[in-house]
């Protein structure tokens, strides 16, 4: 029935940041690699162009670059006691959908995972004892660390121009950058972002009561920088349309300007478009995989025979796809076994804003993805957690991302949400106030997890993904304490007013938005009983399938994921390359 | 010091200049329409998705989530023809929306699970009979009813009255505020009382300079001025 294609070497589920790459790294390997993507062919000149681009209402409210919710989505509950319903329309996070995936509508705030975030159980264990890790929480080490994934870190950052101060350049502390960072091998490729007046404001604050700000790393780059793969990009305008938007200027550092055009002409690379991917499909003796089956852009169904398969889709759509194609075991919470759809997180976030009611203008319309100063004292392990009832942290920081103004109506707590005096409030805060935000951990527990549902089914009639989660009591704790010194921060920076405006809701609600940093659920380790890949991202029972992404966060860190997505994705494809390629097998033990 | 280098927003000349501003591009693109006060009534015919009724309704109810200051009332800024074309065009129309049944009562943190497209909801809400009253009441009176609603108090037919009224006030900022090639934000009235510059796109020599007085003629993304989104596939009565 579906149409049987000539065989390829590798064939890539997805053409996001991961796909593009893997594409890249593997056809430069001399293996011919076939991409397909779900969503439309886009490039940045004419797709992103400027003023087109431009639109608050279009790509910010209406979500022109993001995954279409009406053919698919997922099936949400906060309690596995609960009747899951449809995410009929986007909300708390925004998957994206074409070429580059979500990597074209990002931030660009790039960021490394701590060294103990990787190894965390391990690491409070060791320094507080066993019994301090609370007992709902089910994190775990990741199975690989730091020092391994350094050089790949260190080489997406140059993929994508990344503008920032080191803090710790080969163990000598660097002043202007992160005290807590890991190691790193080198300096960031360009120097940090201009700092408006707001985050100069919060810098200065959080100084004097004893923090150590420095510049967020950026993937608005500040000047004209040609990255490893021979890619051009240019300096960042500010323009304010960057979250959300895609970047015409090739300012944002994104897969189609960084990866995609420096692959397109390249005899072992392919790209289908609108094409969705079925199910990856098993040999007989279950071993290995045959390559998938999809249905093409013009309706009809395929079957791509090849050696590898790569899942490089949006992290919750490649568990979502091991689910639906039998690969790995289902995790149950019931009875706590199986791996696939374990573990899955997501990221506490809260925030607090100063007003200066006039006494300042920030002018926040010229602002960038990544522009920001950050306070990363609260992270992690970064500070003594003996005497605390929580595992985890987060990082404080004052971001100028943009002014629009549909989004941006910042009024004290106390005014009504319409009416004259909202308008009045809207307009006179507009322009005087600022946002503190504390971007939190997010541990993992048992009953927070990802299955297919039994109800609802996507336009193609497969059942959709259900997500069953809630914040863990123990991410509610930290992001108190968090707060708490964000808003110390916040009253050090002599605005007239400071109030916490968003926490992590009682229950987790699936509909503001939050972040789109959804982790786990196909998770990296080394035991097949509580990881669903090995520490290559390669599945336990069929080894010719590897897996990339957020999906294989253990938990989630206090950062944003890509800069760690990334790091794993080239810590992947180099085992590829070096060990895999030339004698295809197992690159662990374990199988059970 | 002084926040604003436009001329003051109160100032009779600019009042003046902007109503009429308003009040010749409403009457070139509508000529149908009678102007009462500097709000536009619409005249039978002109929209593509309301009905005469459903107009009247909104316009009432937009000027009370932001009502004419020293800067215009949402109506008199284009919310209605904004929310108008919005109903019957593709978001109206259910796109992006997942609509699969069984559609069932769900959570707060579930949420929108209606069987409505906005279109859908708009017109089951708005042809309530409570609303008969609402257009003709006084604006204290309007201000209660759109809270009992807020507060999911009062019903619309099979429809929360806080579903709706999330929706109402939401669109109407986005009105408010959008870019003018969506039919609201006349004028850049919006833009221009938040003194947000619009689709202006290169801030790199003014970024870092502190409490700078921006004040630059706010630009959209439309090349001309006179460029509009095309008309929706179907109008009503259609």
């Amino acid at each position: 029935m579906a149409i049987r294609l000539p065989r390829t070497d590798v064939v890539i589920v997805g053409g996001g940041w991961t796909g593009l790459t893997a594409a890249y790294e593997l056809a430069h390997a001399g293996r011919r690699c076939v991409v397909l993507e779900r969503g439309q062919f886009r490039h940045t000149v004419p797709d992103l162009q400027s003023p087109a681009m431009h639109d608050e209402l279009k790509y910010a409210l209406r979500y022109a670059l993001m995954m279409d919710t009406a053919r698919n989505t997922l099936t949400f509950r906060n309690r596995p006691e609960e009747i899951a319903l449809p995410m009929r329309r986007l909300g708390s996070f925004l998957p994206g959908e074409g070429l580059g995936g979500a990597g074209v509508h990002w931030n660009g705030q790039l960021w490394r995972p701590l060294p103990s975030d990787l190894r965390i159980r391990s690491h409070y264990t060791d320094k507080y004892g066993a019994a301090f890790i609370p007992e709902e929480l089910s994190i775990q080490d990741w199975g690989v660390t730091y020092e391994e994934l350094e050089p790949h870190f260190d080489f997406f950052e140059k993929i994508c121009g990344t503008a920032g101060k080191a803090g710790n350049l080969r163990g000598q502390k660097q002043e202007g950058g992160n005290p807590f960072e890991g190691q790193r091998s080198d300096e960031y490729p360009n120097e940090p972002m201009k700092q408006p007046l707001a985050t100069t404001l919060f810098g200065e604050a959080a100084a004097r009561e004893g923090f150590n700000p420095f510049p967020m790393p950026s993937a608005n780059v500040t000047k004209t920088y040609t990255n490893p793969y021979g890619a051009v990009l240019h300096p960042c305008t500010y323009c304010g349309y960057c979250e959300r938007f895609g970047c015409g200027y090739y300012a944002k550092a994104d897969p189609i300007i960084c990866v995609y055009d420096r692959l397109k002409g390249h005899e072992n690379f392919t790209l289908r478009t609108q094409s969705t991917v079925m199910r990856v499909n098993k040999a007989p003796d279950g071993k290995s995989a045959t390559g998938v089956t999809y249905i093409g852009d013009d309706g009809r169904e395929y079957e791509q025979p090849a050696d590898m398969v790569l899942l490089c889709a949006y992290g919750l759509w490649n568990v979502h796809l091991l689910l639906l194609s039998g690969l790995g075991q289902p995790y149950d919470p019931a009875t706590n076994e199986g791996v696939v759809g374990r573990n899955y997180a997501y990221q506490t976030m809260a925030s607090t804003r100063v007003f200066f009611n006039g006494k300042h203008r920030f002018n926040p319309f010229m602002g960038a993805g990544a522009l920001g100063m950050v306070a990363d004292d609260f992270n992690g392990d970064n500070f003594d957690h003996a005497s605390l009832d929580f595992v985890g942290g987060g990082y404080i920081a004052v971001t100028q991302t943009n002014g629009r103004p549909v989004e941006t109506t910042p009024i004290p707590s106390n005014t009504p949400t319409w009416g004259a005096a909202f308008k009045n409030a809207a307009r006179e805060h507009y322009n005087s106030t600022l946002t503190i935000t504390m971007h939190g951990s997010s541990m993992t527990r048992r009953a927070n997890y990802l299955d297919l549902d039994p109800t609802y089914t996507d336009d193609l009639g497969r059942p959709l993904l259900r997500l069953t989660f809630d914040f863990p009591d123990n991410d509610r704790r930290m992001s108190r304490h968090v707060t708490a010194q964000a808003l110390r921060i916040g009253r050090a920076m002599g605005g007239s007013l400071v109030e916490q405006s968003e926490r992590a809701s009682d229950p987790y609600s699936i509909v503001p938005y939050q972040t789109t940093h959804n982790t786990g659920g196909a998770v990296i380790g080394t035991d097949p009983k509580t990881s669903a890949v090995n520490r290559f991202g390669q599945l336990w029972d069929q080894h010719n399938v590897f897996v990339f992404g957020a999906c294989l966060f253990p938990q989630n860190i206090g950062y944003n994921p890509t800069g760690s997505v990334m790091g794993l994705a080239y810590w992947t494809l180099a085992a590829i390359k070096s060990q895999y390629l030339a004698n295809p097998r197992p690159l662990m033990g374990g199988s059970p | 010091m002084p926040r604003e280098q436009m001329p003051a927003p109160g100032s009779a000349p600019l009042l003046l200049r902007r109503r009429t501003v308003l009040a010749a591009a409403l009457a070139l693109a509508h000529p149908g329409w009678v102007f009462a006060q500097g709000v536009p009534v619409p005249d039978k015919g002109e929209f593509f998705f309301l009905s005469d009724r459903e107009a009247r309704i909104l316009t009432a109810a937009v000027d009370r989530i932001l009502p004419q200051d020293r800067w215009p009332s949402a109506s008199q800024a284009g919310v209605v023809e904004f929310l108008d074309y919005q109903l019957a065009t593709e978001w109206g129309q259910g796109d992006r929306l997942f609509q699969q049944g069984p559609h069932q009562a769900g959570t707060p943190q579930q949420g929108y699970q209606l069987p409505h497209t906005p279109a859908e909801l708009y017109r089951a809400a708005l042809a309530d009979a409570s609303w008969n009253a609402f257009v003709t009441a006084s604006p204290g009176e309007q201000d209660n009813m759109l809270k009992a609603l807020e507060k999911g108090e009062a019903r619309l037919g099979d429809i929360s009255g806080a579903t709706f009224f999330t929706a109402l006030r939401q669109n109407t900022i986005e009105g408010y505020f959008c870019d003018p090639i969506h039919n609201g934000n006349k004028g850049m009235a919006g833009w221009r009382m938040l003194g947000f510059p619009g689709a202006n796109a290169y801030y790199l020599t003014e970024v870092d300079r502190f409490d700078l007085d921006y004040a630059r003629e706010p630009s959209g993304v439309a090349h001309r001025p006179d460029e509009a989104m095309p008309p929706p596939a179907q109008r009503r009565g259609q």
